[in-house]
Formats: C-alpha cells, structure tokens, sequence
C-alpha cells in the first residue's frame, strides 16, 4: 500500500501534507495507545480522517506506526516541491484547483507550496529546484519598460 | 670849601701804621729775658712818633688853612674871570649861534627842499615801481589763468578718454561674464533635465508597478487573478520549466 499517494489523493500543498500527518500520527497513536485526544479537528481534518479507509488505518500498527512515519518523511523529502508566488491568498478551493491542475498537466511535481508576493501585481513566480522564473505581471512590464518609457516619453514636452 | 693836603694826611697814615705794626711786631718778637728796656724804647719810640705825627699835623692843618686861604682867594677871582669869560663867550656864541641858526636855517632849508624834491621824485619812481608791478603782476595772472584753464580742459578731455575706454572695457567684461553665467546656466538646466529624466526612466517602471499594485489589487477580481495564474502555468508548461 502506498501511504504517501493515499495521504495525497487530495492534499495538495506541503502544509497541508504536514499538517494531515501530524493529525494522522496524533490519531493514530490516540487509538492505537489508547491516549486522550487533546486537540479540537476541524471539519475539514475530520473529513479527512474519516475518508481514510479502514484497510489505511489498520496498517498502522504499535510496532510500525513510528517507523513507517519515518519513511513516510523521508519520501516526502524525496518529492520534488514547486513553489508558486501568488499575488493574493487563494482560498482552499483555488488551492485545490491549482494542485488539480498540476497532477492533471504535471508528472513530477506531486506536492507545491504557496507564498505570498503581492509585488508580483498578477499572475505566478515559480521556483523548482532552487531555480526562480518569474511569469507575473510585473516581469511582463519590466520586459516591455524600454517600449512604455518610449511611450511615455511622447507624452514628455 | 678849603682844599686838604693829601699828602700830609697820607704821611699821617703811614705815621700810624708803622707805630702799629712796631708794637705789633715788638710784641710778637719780645724776648722773655728784657722786657722792661725793649718797652722803654719802644715807649721812646712810640713817643717820639707822635711827637713828630703831631708836629707833621700841626704843619698839615698849617699848610691846609693856607691852601684853603688860597684856595679861597682864587677861587674868587677864578669866579670873577669866569664870569667875565663866559659874558664874553654867551656874547660871542649867541652871536655865532645866530649867525650858524641863520646858515642852518638856509642850509636847513635848502636841504628840506632837496629833500622835499628827491622824496617826490622817489615817490614817483616808488609809484611808477607799484604801477609796474601790478601790471606784471596782472600778466602773469592772466598767463596763469590761461595756463591753468589749457591743463584743466587736457585733464578733462583725458578723463573722459579714459572713462569711455574703462565703461566700453567695462560693458565688454559685463557681457562676457553674463555670457559665460548664461551658458552655464543653460548647462546646468540641461545637466538638470537630463538627470531628472533618468531619474523619470529609471522610476517609472517603478512607478507604474506601484500604481498597478494599488489599482489592481482592488480592481481586479479573483477570477482574473486565477485565469492569471492558469495562464502563467500553462506558459512555464510551454517552456518546459515545470514537466
């Protein structure tokens, strides 16, 4: 059974990765050692949580829950992240639309993470393996700046 | 007042004296061996002195009364002749007084009268002198007046030479220097403008950025902004950046 691509059926962003393996440990070790569960879910972690088959949470085991968390980062360590650069804060929906998108038109890029760059104007700055490329607005106007200058320089008396 | 003789008085004198000084000296050299006789002579001596100074002064009052007598006698008949003398001398020095006033007086006169007449002719020559020298005196005005007047009118005309050449010298300094500050001016507006519209080239990308993040991020919507998005994934599709 491949836990990271059950884990990543519908999480598509790295936070949201880390997050529902944190929920998932903390659940599983509730129930597996029988701990009190401390932490208030929200409606969507619950979802989550209840999505997972039982044939999922079976495989967790007292022996190998640990061990197989472990693997489980080191995969993860393993995927190739995009970071995307947005202008405004997408809400989850367009989250999921962006991961949608990615696992329909991309191979290799599994997981992405979301920052925030209201400079960029419009539009996305990507960064894959440590390499940057800007596709927003304002590198769109830095690349046409010298024909708006001769633009504006008409208007100049 | 009777004439006194002289010389019996002075042989008075000397009489007294040398009786003085023989005490004097008698004392001053007395032995202590004699005293006595040496006194007694000396007493003699003192003795016989005033004998002979009284004799000698009987014959001096003698001797004065008689030449006083004399004295009295021609004294007046000195006087007498005197005054004879003198009648005869006023007689004859008014006589000559009279006639020399007279002489003097013409002397005196003719004198006057050349005086009088070299006093006129030298006034005249004093007054011809004054008349002379005004007359120089008026020329060399008038030459110092003219010579003043030609220097007076060359200083002038010098003076404005100079002056027109200093206020032409001047005007073209001026000129040059307004040129000079007019071209720099000029340079420096240009400098100005120039700088200014890098600084305007340098920003308005900068400007145009900041503008459209505060119009766009109000103006557009969240699906302009997600088409955006799409749009810039499918561009990095195209250039192979994401696989």
């Amino acid at each position: 059974m491949d836990i990271i691509d059950t884990i990543l059926t519908n999480t598509y962003t790295i936070q949201d990765m880390r997050h529902r393996m944190r929920i998932l440990k903390s659940n599983l070790e509730n129930t597996l050692f029988g701990k009190v569960q401390t932490e208030i879910l929200s409606s969507d972690d619950t979802i989550w949580l209840s999505s997972l088959t039982l044939s999922f949470i079976n495989y967790f085991t007292k022996d190998n829950i640990y061990s197989s968390f472990k693997n489980i980062e080191a995969e993860l360590k393993k995927l190739k992240i995009l970071i995307i650069y947005l202008s405004f804060e997408p809400e989850q929906e367009q989250i999921e639309n962006i991961g949608k998108w990615l696992r329909t038109n991309l191979t290799e890029i599994k997981l992405f993470d979301i920052k925030l760059d209201p400079s960029l104007l419009g539009g996305i700055a990507l960064v894959k393996n440590g390499v940057y490329k800007d596709y927003s607005l304002k590198s769109k106007i830095q690349e046409q700046g010298e024909m708006i200058l001769v633009e504006f320089k008409k208007y100049i008396r | 007042m009777p004439n006194i003789d002289f010389v019996s008085i002075t042989a008075l004198i000397i009489v007294t004296i040398s009786g003085f000084l023989f005490f004097y000296l008698q004392k001053k050299h007395q032995l202590p061996s004699e005293p006595d006789s040496y006194q007694e002579k000396g007493y003699k001596i003192l003795q016989n002195a005033s004998k002979k100074a009284q004799a000698i002064l009987g014959m001096a009052e003698l001797d004065a009364i008689k030449i006083s007598a004399d004295t009295r006698f021609y004294r007046e008949k000195l006087a007498e002749r005197f005054d004879k003398e003198a009648e005869i001398a006023s007689k004859l020095a008014s006589e000559l007084i009279k006639l020399n006033s007279q002489k003097t007086v013409d002397e005196f006169n003719i004198y006057m009268n050349q005086l009088k007449s070299d006093l006129e002719k030298s006034n005249k020559d004093f007054t011809d002198y004054l008349i002379y020298l005004k007359n120089d005196a008026d020329a060399q005005k008038n030459q110092s007046q003219d010579a003043v007047k030609q220097q007076i009118l060359q200083i002038f005309v010098k003076f404005e030479e100079n002056l027109s050449q200093f206020l032409m010298a001047s005007e073209q300094r001026s000129v040059q220097s307004i040129e000079l500050e007019l071209s720099a001016a000029r340079q420096l507006i240009e400098t100005y403008k120039q700088q200014q519209l890098k600084l305007i080239d340098e920003n308005v990308i900068a400007m145009l950025e900041k503008t459209l993040s505060l119009v766009l991020a109000k103006k557009m919507s969240l699906q302009d902004q997600v088409d955006l998005v799409y749009e810039a994934l499918e561009k990095a599709k195209a250039e192979k950046f994401i696989i």
